[in-house]
């Protein structure tokens, strides 16, 4: 219960070039939010990955060619936040309280119109039931539910991490959330610091001076849907991905 | 006679009525019983003394405990202390070989749901008869009503089927909470109770 | 009046209850229980409930040993996180590493023991009694032949299990005790061999170290213990950048640390000994070195005979050096100065995980370079580290010392056990299978997992799984301070496990071999007395966050205690004795003539025209051998292309285009030992003429449906010293 006067804006500044692409990330996020491991069909576009981290590079041959790595959580957008806007099942808030763009699964009915309209193509679909190796089911998080196919799931900044934050300060008497007590999976496990996670309405927090600072952009800022999600890089070839749209990885487009 | 229409077509209504307002909230519940009897009002009573907390507590982590797992029992019943059956029972088959009890929960939710006990107790400081009613007092454990088709117990629903002019505090849906806190002047989202 | 019901009637009554039943609650009560119904899904499994208790344990999965806390409901665990303070694993716990909870259920985990039967290309598996397997196991062992051998290959030694192979296979004619020909220590185990006397075990001061030349090593992705390096850069991205540690990764591949390396030195494959010895050129041209220390302490610096290390180095002037590594002579010139000149400098060999390692002349010469260097004992070099104490009862007993695979000779090993713990480095079947007598082998497999090396054997006698039993966690590769910790297992393990311990003290008694010492709890226990009884060193307790000396545990009971429920035994710095003397050329005979040869690197001259590019696998630290990952890994692997999946070859697209290759399509790749089809993806950090191969994992999928030799290592072409990480190859299109 974040009673402050003012609300909540939750964001991320994460710096590119701090980033490894270890990938540690993306498996916290997946065993703190009960996401199936893949299902034998499933491939790079029918996957189910909350935060992905992309590889992106220079374009230049050997040996100069550099790469980068991008991870992308949903980008909580909001301004005319688009998944919002399409929902025919309401599934979909942008919560006033916090800034976090939440999804109720089993309110959603499946018909995909968000992950449409979502621009950074964080959504992602349950084509099939989730299904862990026997036994593997008894260590799933109990503050997240496993959602059944059909409906669609993305990253919600580990509000279930929110909650719990919420009753462990409430069980102490207290109202407000301390700094640091809530702290999404992803930001928690990276190696190299290269997520700092915050209240963006915070004028003081680590978060927002980051948001604020020269070398902080984010991706397609002319579709004004206003992300949270900030990056950070002094790389000048990653500094121009933020003008474009992600390109694809060819492999996903032979994939199919 | 042009009367027998009708009178065959109240009939018909009649017996739906009836049908529908008796005998379908009756046969829509399945009892179950508990697996123990347990008299609140023996712990919770003069003799003992015990409050809620001492059971049902809140962690430090700010998780609530819910139905007290067995070690909670086996503080004080490692052996039996008085002469009743059901402590016998409890004793013999579930405290002496370390089998916990497989209560039966009236107010379970849906797993998508997330209730805080602490937020509610210790911040908004509500008492556990609001929700619970009298439970606490309570000299035995009635049965567990299952609804045959949705597999939730009867509590969640409230004990008037049609809901309407309910009494407060009965039935715990998405709309009894929400009415609840609207009396409070708060807003919520849909995190703040959806997992 | 009629009497008799109509079918009118009929239609009247209902037409009332139709109207009747709409205004009872019945049929919008039922609709709206009918669809909270439908969610009722009752195979999507519901999270447990309960309350959460912390543990501590140490992960086991491979050698870095990172210290780890479990948040268990009940006796499930649901989470693991690092352990915060912990003296070197810094709080840090690698994706593997945390996800390791999931290991017991992997589809391949073994939960008895199985005897395997070969087919073409499958493997068919019956369960089989571990007092029969053991049986057959010791009737193959007796009835050797006088020429064969007995093999066990350990791929983590320093265990007390590690001791007791030894002492068993001193029990037996003929036993050979094998170490993996692996990565991580290959530098250390080369400085041991180049020196006159023996000078225990050795570990990196990278805390101190200002510039580290890694050929090959995946220092920032994953190499010792991920959290000592990471936190080191991290502490080190602070404003006096000075002291920052310098990483020079000299590799052929843009890998993720030759990316965030502070230089990138892309040789041509396979030319690592060349530039080694073309940096030793700089650095004694120019004097950048302690002459009058190395004269003392070498015994073949300088001779008379034209076939000294000088010798030797002045063949390698960075001209002709350029040639054949492909790396600019002013590069060569600059990086020698700023590693002599700005140190405390160490030259890393090892290689990649699945690259395997670099070669005998190539760690010679990255040796040599340390020696050159004067890093030796000093601060922010190699320097010494204890010898952990061992357990009383174990010490008398008689022990075979470690051979090298690449040495002992071809088809002598009749019977050979594999045990189960990973190293987080590859080793091709093939080089293992050169080794066995034919078919009259016998190979035994103590891994919990039916994965990789362990399909090929002939019996399964599985270990129980990660954190399903009490193993012993010795000192972390790199590690400057010896240490021992304990893991503690979280789960139970199933009837049909066996612990190794157990394992090789009923084959012991089976061949009549006898064994020191007690059960595995016993010898552990016995190992912790012996450290404590040495009083040395501290003890950092998990739970606490606190470092205390050993004595403050008050007993040998109390410790192994402290042990058990989540600790850290660590030694004192040890000073290393006086330098000893060494050799820098290797062997007296050879040494010379083969680090001359090393100068047109490991392809010899050119490539043959039926095969003329190079085919160099990779792979990600402990992603690459028989160990499993969590099927949640797939994140990486399928769903995303992170991490590279099993086969996928990387292909500049000049190369690629002009094979006639398609990005994305299928293609074969041929080599001098046979054929297999990858997945091609076009790369532009791919240098020409070279082509990278994956080796890893696929997680969750069905490891029993693939076929035994799937892996692009088989087809990969060793030297005499098993380096198989250059092989000339062709990549066709399908």
């Amino acid at each position: 219960m974040d009673t402050k006067p003012g609300k909540s804006r939750y964001g991320m500044v994460i710096d590119i070039d701090r980033c490894n692409g270890c990938g540690a990330c993306m498996v916290a996020c997946a065993v703190e939010n009960n996401v199936p491991p893949a299902e034998t069909r499933a491939t790079e576009r029918t996957g189910i990955t909350w935060l992905r981290v992309f590889k992106v590079d220079n374009g230049e041959s050997f040996p100069e060619n550099r790469a980068a790595f991008v991870p992308m959580p949903c980008q909580h957008c909001e301004h005319e936040t688009p998944c919002v806007m399409v929902c025919p099942q309401n599934a979909i808030e942008l919560d006033k309280q916090t800034g976090i763009v939440t999804q109720v699964p089993v309110r959603c009915l499946g018909c995909r119109y968000c992950m449409a309209a979502c621009p950074y193509h964080v959504r992602y679909f349950n084509w099939w039931d989730p299904k862990w190796p026997q036994g593997m089911e008894k260590a799933l998080n109990p503050e997240v539910a496993p959602r059944m196919r059909g409906v669609v799931e993305k990253c919600n900044f580990c509000h279930g991490r929110l909650q719990a934050a919420r009753a462990k300060a409430a069980a102490a008497g207290e109202r407000e959330l301390k700094e640091g007590t809530y702290v999404p999976a992803c930001v928690e496990v990276c190696p190299t610091s290269a997520i700092t996670f915050g209240d963006l309405a915070d004028e003081n927090s680590e978060v927002a001076k980051l948001a604020r600072d020269e070398n902080s952009f984010r991706f397609l800022t002319r579709l004004e849907t206003e992300p949270k999600v900030y990056y950070r890089s002094k790389q000048p070839f990653v500094r121009k991905f933020g003008e474009s749209a992600l390109e694809r990885m060819k492999k996903e487009a032979a994939n199919g | 006679m042009k009367i027998k229409g009708p009178i065959l077509f109240l009939i018909g209504m009649a017996g739906a009525l009836a049908l529908g307002w008796y005998a379908f909230p009756r046969a829509l519940y399945k009892k179950i019983e508990q697996p123990l009897q347990f008299s609140h009002k023996v712990h919770t009573g003069k003799d003992a003394g015990m409050a809620c907390a001492d059971c049902h507590s809140l962690g430090e982590d700010g998780r609530f405990s819910g139905i007290p797992k067995l070690d909670k029992c086996s503080t004080c019943h490692s052996a039996q202390m008085g002469t009743t059956e059901n402590e016998k029972v409890l004793v013999e088959q579930y405290v002496t070989p370390n089998r916990e009890i497989p209560w039966l929960s009236y107010l379970r939710q849906p797993e998508n749901t997330y209730f805080p006990h602490a937020v509610h107790v210790k911040l908004a400081e509500l008492k556990c008869e609001q929700c619970h009613g009298q439970h606490g007092a309570s000299e035995k454990l009635r049965p567990l009503e299952v609804n045959r088709v949705s597999g939730y117990s009867r509590d969640i629903w409230g004990q008037s089927i049609s809901r309407f002019r309910k009494q407060e505090g009965d039935g715990m849906k998405m709309d009894d909470c929400i009415s609840c806190h609207a009396k409070s002047g708060r807003e919520d989202g849909c995190i703040d109770c959806h997992k | 009046m009629a009497k008799i019901i109509e079918r009118r009637d009929l239609m009247k009554l209902a037409g009332g209850a139709a109207v009747g039943i709409v205004f009872t609650p019945a049929p919008w009560k039922f609709l709206d229980d009918s669809s909270i119904w439908t969610q009722n899904w009752p195979w999507i499994p519901k999270p447990l409930r309960g309350e959460l208790i912390t543990r501590f344990s140490v992960c086991a999965m491979c050698p870095a040993g990172c210290a780890l806390r479990a948040q268990c409901i009940g006796k499930q665990p649901i989470s693991l996180f690092g352990v915060p303070g912990h003296p070197l694993s810094q709080g840090t716990l690698c994706p593997l590493g945390f996800t390791g909870h999931h290991l017991a259920y992997h589809p391949s985990r073994a939960t008895e023991p199985l005897r395997i039967e070969h087919s073409n290309d499958s493997i068919n598996v019956i369960p089989i009694s571990r007092d029969l397997a053991v049986a057959e196991i010791a009737q193959a062992i007796q009835s050797k032949g006088a020429d064969e051998c007995i093999a066990v290959i350990d791929s983590r030694p320093g265990r007390t299990v590690s001791l007791l192979y030894r002492q068993f296979l001193a029990g037996l004619a003929k036993g050979v005790y094998l170490c993996e020909p692996t990565g991580t220590c290959a530098t250390f185990d080369t400085l041991q061999a180049l020196s006159e006397k023996p000078i225990g075990p050795l570990g990196l001061d990278l805390e101190n170290t200002r510039t580290l030349l890694s050929f090959g090593a995946p220092i920032l992705d994953g190499w010792g213990t991920p959290g000592r390096i990471q936190s080191l850069r991290r502490n080190q991205s602070q404003p006096d950048a000075g002291k920052r540690l310098q990483v020079i990764q000299i590799e052929t591949r843009q890998s993720r640390t030759a990316l965030f390396a502070d230089q990138w030195l892309p040789i041509k494959p396979g030319t690592e000994a060349a530039l080694a010895l073309g940096l030793a050129n700089v650095i004694v041209r120019e004097k950048l070195f302690d002459e009058a220390a190395i004269r003392r302490n070498a015994v073949d610096f300088d001779r008379s005979d034209s076939r000294s290390y000088l010798d030797l180095v002045g063949q390698f002037q960075p001209e002709r050096v350029t040639e054949v590594t492909g790396i600019s002579q002013d590069k060569i010139v600059s990086v020698a100065r700023e590693a002599a000149r700005h140190g405390p400098s160490i030259a890393l060999g090892g290689g990649d995980p699945a690259g395997g390692p670099l070669g005998e002349a190539e760690e010679i010469a990255i040796a040599g370079l340390n020696l050159l260097l004067g890093n030796l004992g000093k601060s922010g070099g190699i320097v010494g580290r204890s010898e952990v104490p061992v357990a009383a009862e174990m010490r008398s007993a008689a022990a075979v010392s470690p051979s090298e695979l690449a040495k002992i000779p071809d088809h002598s090993i009749r019977v050979l056990l594999m045990d189960a713990a990973e190293s987080g480095n590859a080793l091709p079947w093939t080089l293992i299978e050169k080794k066995l007598v034919s078919e009259r082998a016998v190979v035994a497999s103590l891994s919990p997992y039916l994965a990789g090396n362990a399909r090929q054997a002939h019996f399964l006698i599985p270990a129980p799984a990660h954190l399903e039993s009490l193993q012993e966690i010795p000192t972390p590769d790199g590690a400057v301070r010896s240490s021992f910790s304990l893991s503690a297992p979280l789960l139970a393990p199933p009837e049909g496990a066996t612990d190794p311990i157990d394992f090789i003290r009923s084959l012991a008694t089976a061949v009549g071999v006898p064994l020191a010492g007690g059960s595995a709890m016993d010898l552990l226990k016995g190992r912790a007395s012996a450290i404590y009884e040495n009083g040395r060193g501290e003890i950092f307790v998990f739970a606490e966050n606190k470092i205390s000396d050993i004595k403050e545990a008050g007993s040998a009971e109390r410790f192994w205690d402290m042990l058990k429920a989540g600790g850290c035994w660590i030694d004192a710095k040890h000073e290393m004795e006086s330098a000893p003397r060494f050799s820098l050329l290797g062997e007296p005979s050879q040494g010379f003539e083969k680090l001359s040869a090393s100068a047109q690197g490991r392809l010899q001259a050119s490539l043959p025209k039926e095969y003329p590019l190079v085919l160099m696998p990779f792979g990600w630290r402990f992603a690459v051998g028989n160990g499993q990952v969590s099927p949640v890994m797939s994140k990486l692997y399928q769903e995303s292309g992170l991490r590279d999946m099993a086969n996928q070859a990387f292909i500049n697209p000049k190369t690629g285009s002009a094979l006639g290759l398609v990005d994305g399509g299928q293609a074969v790749v041929a080599t001098r030992q046979g054929s297999m089809p990858v997945k091609i993806q076009f790369d532009s950090g791919v240098m020409p003429g070279v082509f990278h191969v994956a080796v890893g994992p696929a997680p969750n999928k069905n490891e029993m449906a693939k076929k035994i030799d799937e892996n692009i290592l088989e087809i990969c072409q060793a030297g005499n010293d098993l380096a198989w990480r250059v092989t000339p190859a062709q990549v066709r299109k399908v």
